[in-house]
């Protein structure tokens, strides 16, 4: 029973291990935000549908802004693939607003900093990966 | 915001990957070039003025005001220089008549690409054609707009127009840009063509093209420089309009089968180069009533392409009938207008007015292609819309030494008679306006620029419009030459 003890402690050790690793932190700096005014807006996807759909997030955060620039932890995102989008919500509907042809009427940006070439980026331009150690990710917006 | 209406309009953005054959790091000095090249350099100075022009002649009585002109200027940064024509930033001239004088000022338009870059001194953001390794991507058509295509007096106001993005509003005084104009609610950035149509009532009627998926904006703005109606149309395709024009009734569109490709649309890939020509598909014409832009009505043309439309009238019955620069494909914009920067002479097919008539009711149209190679059709600007028999253009004959044009056409549309003025075949001849002098469609000044290969410098000229083959009633020449540009109009003192 001992051993078989030991055994299931040095599981638990690992399992344990793993679990901190699983929980890394993702550290996210924002750079031009439109200076004191407004919320910035961010939420991180784990996978292509929820990000091209912006809805099913993993982590939304608002965050009033003070500066220029943000930064922000997310902690306990398990290993995987993740995209970041962001806004800055100056009017305070919490909604991108957009002009009528659909283009962004107050600062946004991407994880990776990615740009599509007429639109939005794909997923994988703006995803990353988090195996085990915190990740740090800046972000600079784009101003309309 | 979905993910659809963001990919409908974030624009014209693209970057990164290099794309053969659009990027040249030659340099004039490098080479030798024709003397025809100094049309394409950056100009001297950022900022440029000539006080008091040495006049050939004398000022007509009564012709006061200001000739503003714009055209894209700035080829070159650094080592860098673009591969062509379109791409450069604007720079706005202004020619002030006044006191039996003209005096010259120009300074480049401070969009936030020009802003931006100079202080980088590096081009860093995509441009219509061009796209260097390291350009960054495009976050909105905005940030690539280089507002080089037109100026236009409005409202007492001044705006720098490009094709793919907002106007930029300039001090008619000192040329200093001020604010990106936003015309209403949700309008912020969204298209607005450089090729406005001013109404005889005044109206400003206006479109843009908006990328990617096919949509059009349409603008009517009041004589006071506020927006009565913008509205978004559908379209299935995204084809590159410059120009449009308009008659009492109807909104004229004609669409060249040069259209947007999807499938090119991806990273590296300039606005230009994602455009494919299928020279098997019509040239579209979109007849839209200008009371309710929900009647639109469709007809075909023979596969053709075009950058300007001179100006369009319908009678009683429902016939419409306008005149557009023709040309036989794509080339010239593709091909011709990336040769000039590099120095060759890439001759393709020209433009040549076409007059077509079009009678809704039966849906009938037929055109009529004449043989002058021509450009930069202008007309009086008080038959906008209306009825016109007198048609203004610059025209190529096979004597010029150089790419372009070297004289003046003036065609009567209802006699099918021409006249014209040769400036010999060391001048590139550009866009001459007509400035109303009295009542009567050929009672007025022809006003324009033209670069003079053998002196080296760029002149101004005004001619009697009904007269041009007298020659310039008066020219001056400038102390220097200014890049080759696109077009201008005139306000009254």
């Amino acid at each position: 029973m001992r051993v078989i003890s030991l055994a299931t402690l040095g599981l638990l050790s690992v399992l344990i291990a793993s679990a901190a690793a699983h929980a890394a932190d993702l550290r996210i700096s924002v750079a031009n935000l439109a200076p004191d005014t407004g919320h910035l807006m961010l939420a991180v996807y784990a996978s292509g549908d929820s990000f091209d759909a912006r809805d099913g997030a993993v982590e939304e955060i608002r965050k009033r802004v003070d500066g220029d620039t943000a930064t922000l932890e997310v902690s306990g995102l398990g290993d995987g693939r993740y995209a970041i989008a962001a806004f800055q919500d100056i009017t305070g509907d919490r909604e991108l607003t957009t002009n009528l042809l659909g283009m962004p009427q107050e600062p946004w940006g991407f994880s990776r900093d990615a740009a599509g070439s007429m639109g939005p980026p794909a997923f994988e331009d703006a995803a990353f990966v988090i195996e085990g150690e915190a990740v740090e990710m800046a972000i600079r917006l784009n101003r309309p | 915001m979905n993910r659809r209406e963001f990919l409908q309009l974030v624009g014209l953005g693209g970057s990164g990957l290099l794309l053969p054959g659009s990027v040249t790091h030659v340099l004039a000095s490098d080479r030798a070039t024709p003397d025809w090249y100094i049309g394409f350099e950056n100009p001297r100075a950022e900022e440029l003025q000539a006080r008091t022009l040495d006049l050939d002649g004398h000022l007509p009585k009564g012709l006061e005001g200001t000739f503003y002109r714009n055209g894209p200027a700035r080829h070159e940064l650094g080592d860098q220089r673009y591969s062509h024509w379109f791409d450069g930033d604007g720079m706005v001239h202004a020619y002030h008549f006044g006191d039996g004088r003209i005096r010259h000022h120009a300074r480049f338009v401070g969009t936030p690409k020009y802003l931006e870059e100079t202080c980088a001194g590096v081009f860093r953001r995509p441009a219509f054609a061009t796209v260097f390794p390291d350009t960054e991507p495009a976050a909105s058509p905005d940030a690539i707009n280089t507002a080089n295509t037109s100026i236009l007096p409005f409202a007492d106001r001044l705006f720098a127009l490009w094709e793919g993005g907002s106007a930029w509003e300039l001090d008619p005084y000192t040329l200093a840009t001020s604010e990106r104009v936003t015309w209403g609610d949700g309008l912020a950035g969204a298209p607005f063509s450089a090729h406005p149509a001013v109404d005889t009532d005044g109206t400003l009627w206006n479109f843009g093209v908006v990328p990617q998926d096919g949509a059009l904006m349409l603008y009517e703005i009041a004589p006071s420089g506020s927006l009565r109606r913008a509205e978004v149309v559908s379209l299935d395709a995204s084809p590159m309009v410059h120009d449009f024009a308009i008659t009492r009734r109807h909104l004229v569109l004609l669409m060249p089968p040069f259209r947007l490709d999807p499938e090119r649309v991806e990273r590296g890939t300039s606005f230009l180069d994602s455009h494919r020509w299928h020279g098997d598909d019509p040239m579209r014409v979109l007849v839209i009533d200008k009371s309710d832009w929900s009647r639109r009505r469709w007809f075909d043309l023979p596969a053709g392409m075009h950058f300007h439309v001179g100006n369009a009238w319908e009678d009683g019955h429902g016939v419409i009938r306008f005149d557009y620069t023709r040309y036989d494909n794509a080339d010239f914009v593709t091909q011709t207008a990336r040769g000039l920067m590099r120095g060759e002479h890439v001759a393709g097919p020209g433009g040549r007015t076409t007059l077509v008539r079009l009678d809704v009711r039966n849906g009938r149209i037929d055109q009529e292609i004449m043989p002058e190679e021509v450009e930069f059709p202008r007309v009086d600007p008080r038959r906008t819309g209306e009825r016109y028999r007198q048609l203004y253009t610059t025209v190529r004959t096979d004597s010029a030494a150089h790419p372009l044009a070297n004289g003046l056409l003036r065609r009567d549309i209802d006699r099918g008679e021409t006249e014209r003025y040769d400036f010999g075949e060391n001048v590139i001849a550009e866009e001459h306006i007509f400035v109303p002098v009295a009542r009567g469609e050929r009672s007025g000044w022809l006003i324009g620029t033209a670069l003079d290969l053998d002196r080296r410098v760029s002149l101004i000229s005004v001619f009697r419009a009904d007269a041009l083959a007298d020659g310039p009633v008066v020219q001056a020449h400038l102390p220097y030459p200014v890049p080759l540009g696109f077009h201008g109009n005139w306000s009254g003192a």
